[in-house]
């Protein structure tokens, strides 16, 4: 009885002090701004705007404000993560495999779920694809050589590193000797943007971008030549920074994760499923080719 | 429409066509094609002067816009690479105090900051102190680093490019490394990378054209990135480049500049003050002009198809000028044809008017033209006469046949010539053709004016005259009619001045003869005529003549005047003027009488015996027998003789014989008046009878002398005289007979005066015996059947 007595006693000053001790800890965190940011795929603010729902959820279940970072480039939400300026955002696969190279405490936890498209299937991938208008009549990916083509930026995975690598396998040959001009846009929109204004002959851009331009009317599908598909690419990462707390990554991915009804319109607007949680084994395939990269 | 006025509005025509030859003179066709060139040729030198200016005005504006931008960029650059001050304060600090945990402000620098990635910081020896972000280390060895501190430290540049290995060139970073110190002296250095991302998002809405471009270089000459066609271009050097460093070099240092560049380009370049950065930034020639080459284009194209529609338009102009020239050349040419055809018309007109006018050889009137002229002249209603003068030469045919007929010719002409010269201007003189002349008398006052004019003319005529030195003398006939007695028309004149002529050719040539005989005097010799008296009644060569007196009321014959005519066989007709006078003097008279008595009675009873109804005889009794107291008693017993009634026979006796005789004429008048006699008083109002004077003799009837009855036409004073004499007339119950009655308006007049008779030419003149029958048979007249 003592015995259990004492046991019982032992717990409840031990669950009073892990209490405590999370309470403290609660305490602590409770109003201390959780910093975000994402790599520029497109019109920054509208991005933006498209995840509020889900900044909204987390400010109030987390009780926390979210504060946004702007990214000048995919390098500077790298930098950010490794600087440990930002405590969670959203990485493209290949600058996860960037920064997870330079830190390895970040995880990747979350990945939208994609309805089907114009180009990407229905899932969790998509694809790096080259495109030109119909107009200019290309029919193979030969016929671009010494042409002007759109790149998104030099830490894109479907708009640099699939290029530069699957890509450049395709061919045989190293990207800078097949193209006359490699242009970086920084995003995806305004790569397609440079394709469609006549800029540049030809983009490398994420299937699930593309299939947004079509979705809004930015560029009908019969304008579309497609020209090049990549391996299927997982999605973007919801990575956190390794110096976020085990608590709070915990609170951020069951919120994420949850499927919570205020954001269906998110995923609506999105054109995505939901979220799935994913792990940092789903990348393997980029850490190759990021690997490759090096030695190309 | 000029061309028709020209044609139909004549010298009007020819001023208007004067104006066009000035418009199509050569010179001034040249004048206007060189004025027309000069305005092209100005059109287009201001246009191309123009086009060069706005060249030079958008390169201008090019420059100013290229230069703004880079020196806009290039102060951006330098704010933001200036930061590096404020990190080395922070870094110093931290350094001073030897904080060797995390140099959080500077990790709140680069939280804050969106151009800059990532911190690091070294110490002299080149070894990392901290960095913000993990990286490996054998990307910056600290050789390296090492030796661009002590590269700094030698230049004193406020920094150095980090050469970056070419595996890293497509990155978008651009690691600077940065001296850092503690007031003047070096204690290491400081990494900052900037991010290119930042470079693309300031200048990702400036439109650079698609073929322009921003460059961003080292100092060196190398190309870092460059904004182009909507995004970065890394690692590919332009090669501008070269050029560009060429440039610096020949400048001061920090200097900008603005060249253009042997690819088509302008370039504006502007090195980022103290760093050693250079921003570049580049347009296509071509493409910047691209609107205004092809503004140029259009206007070009425009002003060509202007000049050549302009040139086509002056070219048809000039065509249609000379066309039109052309036309009015072959209009002013037919113009003159047709004014030489329509002269030459006129003159043969002319001519052709003048052969049915004149006569060509005397140049006188024809026929046509003299009946023409006669017929205007005889329109004209006065009182006075005319007389239509028929001339024949006497044997005109021998001279022609024998002096042949150029003498002939040359005497109608000498005829023609002497004719003019015996008249007035306003008489017409003509020829008919052959030898016969025809002359007018216009406007003659009294009948008897005629008589000189005719003597005149064959006097004239009958001149010797010297024709191609031959003596030659012709005679002449004239007949003579008179207007209106003997034809109130010119066929009626000149068929009766013919029948004169050929009565006075008759008679002996070189004679007039008047159409009314009556005028005609004759010279005879007074000795033989009254020696023929008494042998003229045995023989019978005295006749009557009877003129019918007409009954205003109703146009009916009343009565016949009887009038002597001598039928003397040298001289056919003879007339009472011509011998009543000389029998009268002779005392034989009174035998005249006795005879025209009893022709008169004889008459009546032959006239009845044919069964005619017969109308009562007038005789005109002389002077001298009425004053014979037997005459009165030897009247009415030849009346027995025949079984006459009183009324038979009426005696007619002038004025001049009431005056004289007066108690003998009284008594005898008494006894034929009682005796049931009619008497009238012949030619009154020529002598000096009073109606008081005639109140106091028998007489019944007054005859108005045809003097009187002639004036009535026109003068007034002479109608208001007949008009007060009928008056008077009726007054005391007197028969009034109008003598001389010759035309229509006499009649109507002294019808209208209340005139009872007349007598005259209007009814008809003196006829004989057989002729006058027609009178006794249709004794109700009209002038229609006077005329027949």
């Amino acid at each position: 009885m003592r015995t259990m007595n004492r046991a019982i006693t032992l717990s409840i000053c031990l669950f009073l002090l892990l209490w405590l001790l999370s309470a403290t800890g609660f305490c602590q965190q409770r109003g201390k701004p959780l910093y975000f940011s994402l790599i520029p795929k497109k019109n920054i603010n509208q991005q933006l705007a498209e995840l509020q729902p889900l900044f909204d959820l987390l400010e109030k279940k987390l009780q926390r404000p979210i504060e946004i970072v702007h990214p000048q480039s995919y390098q500077s939400v790298i930098e950010s993560l490794l600087s440990h300026k930002i405590d969670f955002g959203i990485l493209g696969p290949a600058s996860y495999a960037y920064a997870k190279q330079r830190d390895n405490q970040i995880t990747a936890f979350a990945a939208f779920e994609k309805a089907q498209g114009f180009v990407t299937p229905q899932g969790s991938y998509y694809y790096s694809v080259l495109f030109a208008l119909t107009d200019a009549g290309y029919s193979k990916p030969e016929q671009l050589r010494g042409k002007n083509v759109a790149f998104i930026d030099p830490a894109s995975t479907s708009g640099a590193l699939i290029p530069n690598v699957e890509f450049a396998d395709f061919i045989g040959q190293s990207l800078g000797k097949f193209i006359g001009k490699q242009v970086y846009t920084g995003s995806h929109d305004r790569a397609i943007a440079a394709v469609r204004q006549g800029q540049v002959d030809a983009a490398f851009v994420s299937s699930a971008r593309l299939d947004e331009a079509v979705r809004k009317g930015q560029l009908s599908p019969n304008r579309i030549n497609i020209l090049w598909t990549s391996k299927p690419i997982h999605y973007d990462p919801f990575v956190f920074s390794s110096s976020l707390d085990e608590d709070t990554c915990h609170q951020i991915r069951a919120l994420i994760l949850s499927g919570a009804p205020e954001l269906q319109n998110m995923f609506n607007n999105l054109q995505v499923k939901g979220i799935v949680a994913v792990s940092d084994s789903d990348y393997q395939s980029i850490y190759d080719l990021t690997a490759m990269k090096a030695l190309h | 429409m000029n061309t028709f006025s020209t044609f139909f509005y004549g010298t009007g025509g020819f001023a208007a066509q004067k104006k066009h030859r000035a418009l199509h003179s050569p010179l001034l066709q040249i004048g206007l094609t060189g004025f027309f060139l000069l305005i092209i040729i100005l059109a287009w030198s201001q246009t191309l002067a123009q086009q060069k200016e706005n060249r030079k005005f958008i390169i201008h504006g090019l420059q100013i816009e290229q230069t703004n931008l880079a020196a806009i960029i290039s102060e951006n650059l330098f704010q933001v690479l200036d930061q590096n001050q404020a990190i080395n304060m922070i870094v110093q600090d931290w350094l001073n105090n030897r904080q060797w945990g995390r140099p959080d402000e500077v990790n709140h620098f680069i939280y804050s900051e969106q151009a800059f990635n990532r911190v690091a910081l070294f110490d002299l020896s080149g070894q990392q102190i901290y960095q913000t972000s993990a990286q490996d280390e054998y990307l910056l060895p600290p050789a390296l680093i090492r030796q661009l501190i002590a590269q700094l430290r030698t230049t004193a540049a406020p920094a150095a490019i980090i050469p970056i290995s070419k595996k890293a060139k497509s990155s978008w970073q651009i690691p600077i490394l940065f001296p850092t110190s503690s007031r003047t002296e070096l204690t290491g250095a400081m990494l900052l990378e900037l991010n290119l991302g930042y470079f693309l998002n300031l200048l990702q809405s400036i439109d650079i054209g698609p073929a322009g471009h921003i460059g961003l270089c080292t100092d060196q000459g190398e190309e870092l990135a460059r904004f182009e066609n909507g995004g970065l271009v890394m690692g590919s050097n332009s090669a501008g480049c070269a050029e560009l460093l060429k440039r610096i070099d020949a400048q001061q240092p920090n200097a900008t500049g603005y060249y253009h560049s042997g690819d088509q380009r302008l370039l504006a370049f502007r090195p980022v003050a103290q760093y050693p950065l250079i921003v570049t930034v580049s347009r296509n020639l071509r493409e910047a002009l691209a609107e205004f080459n092809a503004y140029r284009l259009q206007q070009i194209w425009v002003l060509a198809v202007l000049t050549l529609v302009g040139l086509a338009g002056f070219a048809l102009f000039l065509q249609l000028i000379n066309r039109k020239q052309h036309y009015l050349k072959t209009l002013d040419a037919s113009f003159t044809e047709n004014k030489e055809l329509i002269e030459k018309l006129e003159k043969e007109h002319q001519t052709a008017v003048n052969a049915a006018s004149f006569d060509a050889l005397t140049n006188l009137y024809n026929r046509r033209l003299f009946v023409s002229l006669a017929e205007q002249n005889l329109t004209k209603r006065n009182s006075l006469n005319c007389g239509v003068l028929f001339i024949d030469l006497d044997r005109f045919k021998t001279i022609n046949d024998t002096l042949g007929h150029r003498i002939g010719d040359l005497l109608l002409k000498e005829v023609a010539s002497r004719l003019r010269g015996c008249l007035r201007k306003s008489d017409i003189v003509s020829r008919f053709g052959g030898d016969e002349f025809v002359v007018m008398l216009t406007e003659i006052a009294e009948v008897k004016d005629i008589q000189p004019v005719a003597e005149k003319i064959i006097h004239a005529i009958s001149q010797p005259c010297r024709l191609d030195n031959q003596q030659l003398s012709v005679s002449s006939s004239v007949g003579i009619a008179i207007f209106p007695r003997d034809g109130d028309n010119i066929e009626a004149l000149l068929r009766n001045a013919d029948a004169a002529m050929y009565s006075a050719k008759k008679s002996g040539r070189g004679r007039y003869s008047f159409f009314d005989s009556s005028l005609n005097t004759v010279s005879i010799k007074q000795f033989e005529l009254e020696q023929r008296v008494g042998k003229a009644i045995a023989n019978d060569e005295f006749v009557l003549h009877f003129q019918p007196k007409i009954r205003l009321e109703d146009s009916r014959v009343i009565g016949l005047e009887a009038l002597v005519r001598w039928r003397h066989p040298l001289y056919e007709l003879l007339y009472p003027n011509d011998f009543i006078d000389r029998i009268e003097e002779s005392g034989q008279i009174g035998l005249l009488g006795c005879w025209v008595l009893e022709a008169a009675c004889r008459q009546l009873v032959s006239w009845r015996d044919q069964g005619l109804a017969t109308v009562p005889i007038a005789i005109n009794v002389s002077p001298t027998e009425i004053k014979n107291p037997e005459y009165a008693a030897h009247f009415f017993q030849t009346l027995r003789r025949y079984q006459l009634q009183p009324t038979d026979i009426e005696i007619e006796v002038t004025e001049s014989a009431i005056i004289e005789h007066e108690k003998v004429l009284k008594d005898n008048l008494r006894d034929l008046s009682d005796g049931g006699i009619t008497i009238s008083l012949d030619d009154f109002g020529k002598g000096f009878s009073s109606f008081s004077h005639i109140r106091s003799l028998p007489i019944s009837t007054l005859k108005i002398d045809r003097s009187f009855i002639q004036d009535i036409r026109s003068n007034r004073n002479d109608n208001a005289i007949v008009t007060s004499t009928i008056t008077l007339a009726k007054k005391l119950n007197l028969t009034v007979v109008a003598e001389g009655i010759e035309s229509h308006d006499q009649f109507i007049h002294l019808k209208l005066a209340g005139c009872d008779q007349v007598q005259g030419y209007f009814f008809s003149r003196p006829l004989p015996a057989r002729k006058i029958i027609e009178f006794l048979t249709n004794p109700h007249r009209t002038k229609s059947s006077c005329e027949q």
